[in-house]
């Protein structure tokens, strides 16, 4: 692994304090959200709250290396972490090895924390198929050359499937067809991807009764109040509830054991709820301006000489990100089927903040050098050498 | 393709992206207004459904105080247990700590806890030591919650005006259900915070609406009066092994009923240990033929309209008298020519079927409703007996050899007492009333109930006529037995023969006396009636004394000064001395000069004694002498000389009296033994040295009301 010349230039500045913003509300949420819930089980209000924070710092530190990686001597890397992230993948998957958690068996145990590879997994793959798809992008003419791209995302999403990550599964298909569009290929090859992933998309669906239960609950879940609509419903009423200007911050009644996972999954809902539509809207603005950012970032890689595989990256990451935020904004506002994904850099979860913060710093070591037109550009010239990432 | 275009393409499908990333975000926004603003309310509501439950707050019930404010009902504090089913996982446990803990047994609990229900009680009205150790357990779904409990301190003290409350603390009788909206308020309402286990939360309740505390009763009940009032009935009432007895006292001026006591009486903490017939109020809701307590009626009604005068003589038939049809009406005792106003005196039943007569059935029939026969006082406690009184056109040819002397008629004991008050007050029927004021909860008024005329009766003359008959009955009548020396009675005996079984039992009686004292500018309307007394059933003999009794002690309590004076009420000290008459008004002055037999002159302006001619302390002769004259100076307030304040001695014992008493130099005269139950002057009051302090003692340790200044009436 080679750093970079110290004296290359500053990442966007806009990007970062996109970031600072978010993760900055984001540790306060997890504390207003979750210190009832700590205090009943672990008799301190802190736990979680303290632990967000130091997955915070750890996350930062990867995000420093990430963003002054070389990012091109790395893809050498590429494969061999590909096999790397499958073998944790299938791992996870061993009885005795993974560990169970609300009947997921998803996580590694390490010491006090847990792990969970598919967070990793994540980045590998973008990271993957940006230097794949860069490199083979003559043979993407072609359908056969799409078909290891397909059977790799098929393998995954089984893996997945073990895990009972269906959230995770969707979201690297999504991601995974993104860079294939991005990577150019043609309209019509979007169909086979399609016709082959609704079928397992079905498959799966019915496959597990809970998914089925899902989907019912999502369409109407007043039918089973106190069953496979609880969650929405308990959601929907936190959201509701919050009004024009919220109930205020910590005063959420919903995270009063009502809201599952009020510090996780359904955080938003406790942010709608205490900051009512003025902060969770501000927040839903403040994320749509990242993922603008991020394919920003990615729109000026690919414009560079050789930029192509650096600019798939930015998107895959973009996309990666973007997609996480708009399904669980969707899920607890009753848009989308109710699936288990966090919301990132504000959930509480110590990979997914790690791992986003890492393929944020990716993001950054992109955008250094870069003319961003921006409404903060002079001032991001005037403290750039602050920045420090 | 060449890479310059790839990239623009790349670009291109980034754009399509963002677009489709913007429309996402907007639709989240979208989503967000439409959950936030539109259906926020919505929302809220189940937010509140679901995270409070709604509980009463009970307001706290008010008080019934007697005239001067001592309290007759109050409120203690006891616990209730309950428990919320469904929230209890453990149902076997949590019913074996609850068993043990209430000493109710652990099968009923189980079987309570076993439903789904959503609530049900385990113990009501628990002491205190109990729900504290039930709230120690802190067994998920169980609460106690506090409840007030009606407390009566005196026990029987007019326990029939009192009544009673239930276990939900409603006014169940008496002036607690009469007024039982007024003394209940206003339950207020308070959400409780709950999170989703229905555990609550420690945050403050939101209170949704406030409790409004029950208004405080002032009655016009005197406990002095009620108290003595209920000695002398109970001892009648051992005394003639009646079946019942009952008395009223009544300020005939204003109406206001001073006290009020049936026997057989009940304790209303314990109200449901008492068979039922004994919480009927039977001077309200009680009606029988009056007999010839009625008489008054007939002879005010013959007096007014001028058909008799006192002097005109009546053949009384020697006792038995044949009516036109048929009807044999007799008298207790034969009696031959006698004046309207011996027949009055006398209680000749023939004589005054001969009035009656005389007075025609339309013109009685008038009289009756004047003097309100047949129609509801209108007293302010339930179930009013309104008596029966039929219209002439109904009457049958026997009926003019019955009404006059009080027969095919009835009436409650109210009604009667009204009737004679009327009298007693010129001519001007007082609405008879139990409750003086309301008071919130801080001790202001809210409402003063103003003294209410209902009509007059009769003229101011032929009141006045028909006092003098009744002083006539005390003097030389029927009722000679309950004359007493110092002040005239006005009044009239009654013994009715008792309705049962179909015709008029010869063995039966209801005996009554009811009168009026002083007979001049009456303080006292008093009704007696026993309910088939043995041995002597006359009601001069048997009611009488009661009326008697009552009388004498009221009149001594409110300081009424007597025509003559007399001896029995004056407090029974070692030696005879001159009083100290300093800081006391002149009426206070003229009942302790009454007493003692002295004679007074006043000089001076002023409300209170300064100065007095003879040293208080001076020695007086052992027998009663009128030739001693004291002049006493009267000033204001100011120039009198406080020397101490008159502590509180009631319930104290007489050695624990004079500890207290003799630090302030007073001279104690002690009246009977035991514990004090009155004592002049009252507490708190400033006292001169040297003051005559009269202190009364009885056995059973009775609270009683400080006395007021001047009297109860």
């Amino acid at each position: 692994m080679s750093f970079r010349n110290e004296k290359t230039a500053s990442p966007d500045f806009f990007l970062f304090l996109l970031t600072l913003i978010l993760v900055t509300s984001g540790l306060i949420m997890v504390y207003s959200s979750s210190a009832i819930l700590a205090h009943d089980r672990y008799g301190s209000s802190y736990y979680f709250f303290a632990r967000q924070l130091l997955w915070i710092l750890v996350g930062s530190f990867g995000m420093w290396v990430a963003s002054r990686v070389d990012l091109e001597s790395l893809r050498a890397l590429a494969i061999p972490a590909l096999f790397m992230g499958l073998f944790l993948m299938v791992l996870v998957c061993v009885p005795g090895i993974g560990r169970t958690v609300g009947g997921a068996q998803r996580w590694f145990r390490l010491g006090p924390f847990s792990f969970q590879p598919s967070e990793v997994m994540k980045i590998i793959l973008v990271f993957y198929l940006a230097d794949s798809l860069d490199r083979r992008k003559q043979t993407l003419v072609n359908f056969s050359g799409l078909m290891p791209y397909l059977v790799l995302l098929g393998m995954v999403m089984v893996l997945l499937e073990k895990q009972h990550d269906f959230g995770t599964a969707v979201l690297l298909a999504l991601v995974t067809i993104l860079l294939l569009f991005l990577a150019g290929i043609q309209w019509t090859y979007f169909l086979i991807p399609l016709s082959v992933l609704i079928p397992v998309f079905i498959f799966l669906v019915q496959s597990a009764s809970y998914r089925m239960k899902r989907i019912t609950a999502f369409l109407n879940p007043w039918d089973d109040p106190q069953g496979a609509g609880f969650q929405l419903i308990q959601s929907l009423i936190a959201v509701g509830n919050g009004g024009l200007k919220g109930v205020g911050l910590a005063n959420s009644s919903q995270k009063l054991f009502y809201l599952p996972a009020p510090h996780t999954d359904f955080i938003f809902a406790v942010i709608a709820e205490e900051l009512g539509l003025l902060g969770a809207g501000t927040l839903v603005f403040l994320f749509a301006v990242f993922i603008l950012r991020g394919f920003k970032v990615a729109s000026m890689a690919s414009q560079r000489e050789g930029g192509l595989f650096q600019g798939l990256l930015a998107s895959g990451i973009t996309g990666l990100i973007g997609f996480q935020a708009l399904v669980n904004l969707g899920v607890v506002t009753g848009l989308l089927p109710t699936k288990g994904i966090p919301l990132p850099l504000i959930s509480y979860g110590g990979s997914s903040m790690v791992f986003t913060l890492v393929s944020i710093g990716i993001l950054f070591n992109i955008s250094r050098g870069m003319k961003m037109p921006s409404a903060f550009s002079e001032s991001s010239l005037a403290v750039r050498g602050g920045v420090g990432v | 393709m060449s890479a310059i275009s790839r990239f623009s393409q790349m670009q291109k499908r980034l754009l399509l992206l963002e677009s489709v990333i913007l429309i996402a975000a907007l639709c989240v926004e979208g989503r967000l207004v439409y959950l936030q603003v539109y259906k926020h309310g919505v929302f809220s509501r189940l937010a509140l459904r679901q995270q409070f439950t709604p509980k009463e707050v009970s307001a706290s019930r008010g008080t019934i105080k007697d005239r001067s404010g001592a309290l007759m009902a109050m409120n203690i504090g006891l616990f209730n247990v309950c428990a919320h089913p469904n929230q209890i996982t453990d149902k076997v446990r949590t019913a074996a700590e609850l068993a043990r803990a209430t000493g109710e047994s652990y099968g009923s609990i189980l079987n309570k806890l076993s439903g789904d229900k959503a609530f049900v009680w385990i113990a009501r009205q628990i002491p205190y030591e109990h729900s504290e150790a039930i709230e120690a357990l802190k067994l998920d779904g169980v609460e106690a919650t506090r409840e007030q409990r009606r407390f009566y301190p005196d026990h029987e003290m007019a326990a029939h005006v009192m009544g009673f409350t239930g276990i939900d603390n409603q006014g169940l009788n008496g002036l607690e259900n009469y007024y039982n909206k007024i003394l209940t308020g206003k339950k207020g309402l308070e959400l409780t915070e709950r999170d989703a286990r229905g555990r609550t939360v420690m945050a403050d309740n939101k209170s949704v609406k406030v409790e409004k505390d029950g208004l405080s009763i002032v009655t016009t009940i005197d406990k002095t009066i009620q108290h003595v009032a209920q000695v002398e009935l109970q001892k009648a009432f051992d005394k003639f092994r009646c079946k019942s007895a009952s008395v009223v006292v009544m300020d005939p001026a204003t109406g206001e009923i001073l006290a009020m006591a049936n026997y057989p009486t009940f304790d209303p903490n314990h109200f449901d240990a008492y068979p039922a017939a004994t919480w009927k109020n039977r001077v309200v809701n009680d009606q029988f033929e009056p007999g010839s307590t009625f008489k008054l009626i007939t002879a005010a009604a013959a007096l007014e309209e001028g058909v008799v005068s006192e002097d005109d003589k009546f053949f009384c038939e020697n006792g038995a008298y044949k009516t036109e049809y048929g009807r044999v009406v007799t008298d207790h005792e034969s009696h031959g020519w006698l004046t309207f106003r011996e027949v009055f005196g006398y209680s000749s039943n023939i004589g005054m079927v001969k009035v009656g007569m005389k007075l025609g059935k339309d013109n009685l029939y008038r009289y009756c409703k004047k003097f309100g026969f047949g129609d509801p006082t209108g007293i302010d406690l339930p179930g009013e007996a309104t008596g029966k009184l039929r219209p002439p056109e109904k009457w049958s040819g026997l009926s003019m050899g019955s009404i006059p002397y009080g027969y095919e008629v009835s009436s409650s004991p109210l009604q009667v007492l009204a009737a004679y008050a009327a009298i007693a007050n010129g001519g001007v029927m007082m609405k008879p009333y139990l409750v003086k004021r309301l008071e919130n909860s801080d001790g202001n008024a809210v409402k003063e109930f103003a003294p209410k005329k209902l009509k007059r009766v009769c003229s101011a003359k032929t009141a006045r006529r028909m006092t003098e008959l009744m002083k006539w009955v005390v003097e030389k009548g029927t009722g000679t037995a309950v004359a007493l020396p110092t002040y005239p009675i006005a009044g009239k005996t009654g013994t009715a023969y008792k309705f049962m079984n179909g015709h008029y039992s010869r063995y039966n009686y209801v005996s009554s006396f009811v009168g009026f004292v002083p007979a001049e500018n009456p303080k006292f309307v008093i009704y007696c009636s026993l309910d088939d007394p043995r041995g002597i059933y006359w009601g001069g003999y048997t009611a009488g004394p009661v009326f008697k009794e009552v009388a004498k002690r009221a009149l001594a309590y409110a300081m009424v000064p007597g025509v003559t004076p007399d001896s029995a009420i004056a407090m029974d000290g070692d030696k005879r001395a001159v009083p100290s008459f300093t800081g006391l008004t002149k009426e206070q002055c003229k009942w302790l000069a009454n007493r003692d037999g002295l004679r007074l002159k006043f000089d001076g302006k002023g409300d209170r004694v300064v100065d007095q001619s003879q040293k208080a302390g001076l020695p007086l002769p052992q027998e009663k002498d009128s030739s001693i004259k004291i002049t006493l100076t009267l000033g204001t307030q100011a120039g009198t000389e406080a020397h101490g304040i008159m502590p509180d001695l009631r319930g104290k014992t007489k050695r624990q009296a004079l500890a207290l008493l003799s630090p302030l130099g007073l001279r104690v005269n002690f009246k009977g033994q035991g514990i004090v139950r009155a004592q002049f002057p009252p507490a708190g009051r400033a006292i001169p040295a040297n003051m005559p302090c009269d202190v009364s003692c009885d056995l059973p340790a009775t609270k009683l009301a400080n006395l007021p200044p001047g009297g109860a009436s």
